[in-house]
């Protein structure tokens, strides 16, 4: 069941930087531990996305930085032939953190704050 | 000795460097290694940041680390966010009210439900049937909003590189990679045309290549892929010239699911239309752009590969100096391009730019501590705007811009970054971080 009080935040009761709901959804939803590791690693950076100041131009680029490392690590821990596809998780994740209109429209300004940077598909083990 | 003098004597060393073959720039010390393709993806219309790096990933996949050839592909994605998006999220709102509200709230549907359902909409609208109302409501108007915001810019295409971060980095790797092949989907279109055209004033055409996937632009660089039943592209007709369909896709009721497990109603998806492998189109893509890449004649380098590097460009003539502090205090610049860790191995005393200062990829020469990346105007660039872009092996880490004052010759007078590089003691691994 997902949290859909709290406000943008919502509870994060074990401080892992992820909502408590979220942390619930990829335990159901992925076995292996690398797996949940690399789901939980995306969706520690989207939330902060959605908490970062979006006029704060440093920390929206850290954040894009951030993305490049999580999703490569989704993309090294997943294999796209197999029953839950990397470009999968990505979406499920993203969709579940931005539950809310408050967290949908937050979650859009950072987009939008993106809006002209770069990226570049890291090197060596991104994992956190 | 003058600054003409040395200008002569650092270019001789230049010059010399150039001559050795790029294999040469094959650093040791494994911290990094030279590009022979920089890949650089252009993201559709609602894309979101984190959604372009996943499609990014995509062509990685597709396309491989190495080319047939075997050139080495970095990936880079040059991302654009599509203005108006977050209107529709108010039009959501209202259909989930709809029906009694029974999915009212409820906006992890916002991706999928805009894209005409998916897996977790399938369980929905099979328990209650009138969600499916619901959910052909949003569908239906999430078209008409696309094509309002993607009309926008279709009618009136951007002219010239609007993004200073994008700018640098296509200004970094027309001198640091011998082939450039960018890769743009629906409303990234737009944004190729104008990066083409800027890439192709620094450095040859024949070095760079473009395909366009579903564009959304009249104009195109390069060869095409555009699906039949793509409504949001074919649904552009009316307002202007769209090329030509090349490829049928099946239906919405036989669509298989994507690269996300999830189909497209109006037939655009990246993921879920163009680089499905259930479908001809990401065959045709494949073909096209390594087809391309093939064809492309490489330029000549004139810039190393770094651990971490720095680009200088300035907004017109004048001579405006790079000048580099490396950890031990080593100053690198014109008059001293060599360095403890680093090197200056672009040098312009005209205009514009570039200037490039790059530090080893060799871990017996990269000195870990902070670096200074410094600007200078040497002379004749009064009110310049000087621009600096830093990047490591994983992307660029930021870009600044600075209004130059009157000229100061040797002396930097802005310092606009301070790069950390640092060594984990336990696994060995080198990293370099922007400081405040």
């Amino acid at each position: 069941m997902l949290d859909r009080t709290n406000g943008i935040a919502g509870v994060d009761a074990d401080k892992n930087g992820v909502r408590d709901d979220v942390d619930a959804y990829i335990s159901t939803r992925y076995s292996a531990a690398p797996q949940k590791a690399a789901a939980l690693q995306v969706a520690r950076t989207i939330q902060k996305e959605l908490l970062v100041s979006k006029t704060d131009k440093p920390a929206i680029k850290l954040l894009t930085l951030a993305e490049d490392r999580a999703v490569n690590c989704v993309y090294s821990k997943f294999d796209r032939n197999s029953s839950i596809k990397p470009g999968a998780v990505v979406q499920d994740i993203e969709s579940v953190t931005t539950n809310t209109e408050e967290r949908l429209l937050a979650y859009l300004a950072f987009s939008k704050a993106a809006d002209g940077t770069t990226g570049t598909i890291p090197e060596g083990d991104t994992c956190e | 000795m003058s600054k003409l003098l040395q200008r002569f004597t650092a270019a001789l060393i230049i010059f010399s460097i150039l001559l050795a073959p790029v294999a040469a720039q094959t650093t040791t010390g494994g911290l990094c290694t030279p590009s022979g393709v920089a890949f650089g993806f252009f993201n559709g219309v609602e894309t979101t940041s984190i959604q372009a790096k996943r499609n990014l990933q995509e062509f990685k996949i597709m396309h491989g680390v190495t080319t047939a050839q075997g050139e080495r592909i970095k990936y880079h994605v040059f991302y654009n966010y599509t203005n108006g998006y977050e209107d529709f999220v108010e039009t959501f709102r209202q259909r989930l009210e709809e029906q009694g509200g029974l999915l009212r709230g409820k906006f992890e549907l916002f991706f999928t439900g805009n894209k005409g359902g998916g897996s977790w909409w399938s369980s929905i609208t099979q328990s209650v049937a009138e969600t499916g109302q619901i959910l052909t409501a949003i569908t239906d108007q999430h078209q008409a909003s696309l094509l309002v915001n993607l009309k926008r810019d279709f009618q009136n295409p951007p002219t010239g590189l609007k993004y200073e971060e994008q700018r640098l980095l296509i200004d970094s790797l027309v001198i640091e990679v011998p082939k450039l092949m960018f890769v743009a989907h629906s409303q990234g279109n737009l944004f190729v045309n104008a990066a083409y055209d800027y890439a192709v004033s620094k450095t040859p055409a024949s070095s760079v290549g473009v395909v366009h996937i579903a564009p959304a632009s009249a104009r195109t660089t390069g060869s095409h892929i555009l699906a039949n039943l793509d409504f949001v592209i074919n649904g552009l007709r009316p307002f202007g010239t769209v090329p030509p369909i090349t490829t049928a896709i099946p239906g919405y009721p036989l669509q298989p699911p994507g690269l996300n497990s999830e189909t497209d109603i109006l037939g655009h998806g990246l993921l879920e239309i163009y680089l499905n492998p259930a479908l001809t189109t990401a065959e045709e893509i494949r073909i096209a752009v390594n087809t391309k890449i093939a064809a492309l004649v490489p330029s000549a380098v004139r810039a190393a590969t770094g651990f971490f590097t720095a680009t200088l460009t300035w907004d017109g003539p004048g001579d405006v100096d790079l000048h580099a502090f490396e950890p031990n205090g080593t100053h690198v610049f014109y008059s001293q391009l060599q360095g403890t860790s680093g090197y200056l191995d672009v040098d312009n005393t005209v205009a514009s730019g570039p200037e490039h200062y790059y530090a080893s990829c060799d871990a017996s020469k990269l000195l870990t501590g902070t670096y200074q990346i410094a600007v200078a105007n040497y002379d004749g660039a009064d009110s310049r705007i000087a621009t600096v872009q830093v990047s490591s092996v994983n992307g660029v880490l930021g870009t600044k811009s600075v209004t130059l004052g009157a000229f100061t010759e040797d002396v930097p007078s802005a310092t606009l970054f301070k790069i950390v590089v640092s060594k984990d003691a336990q696994t060995g691994v080198y990293s370099a971080a922007l400081s405040p």
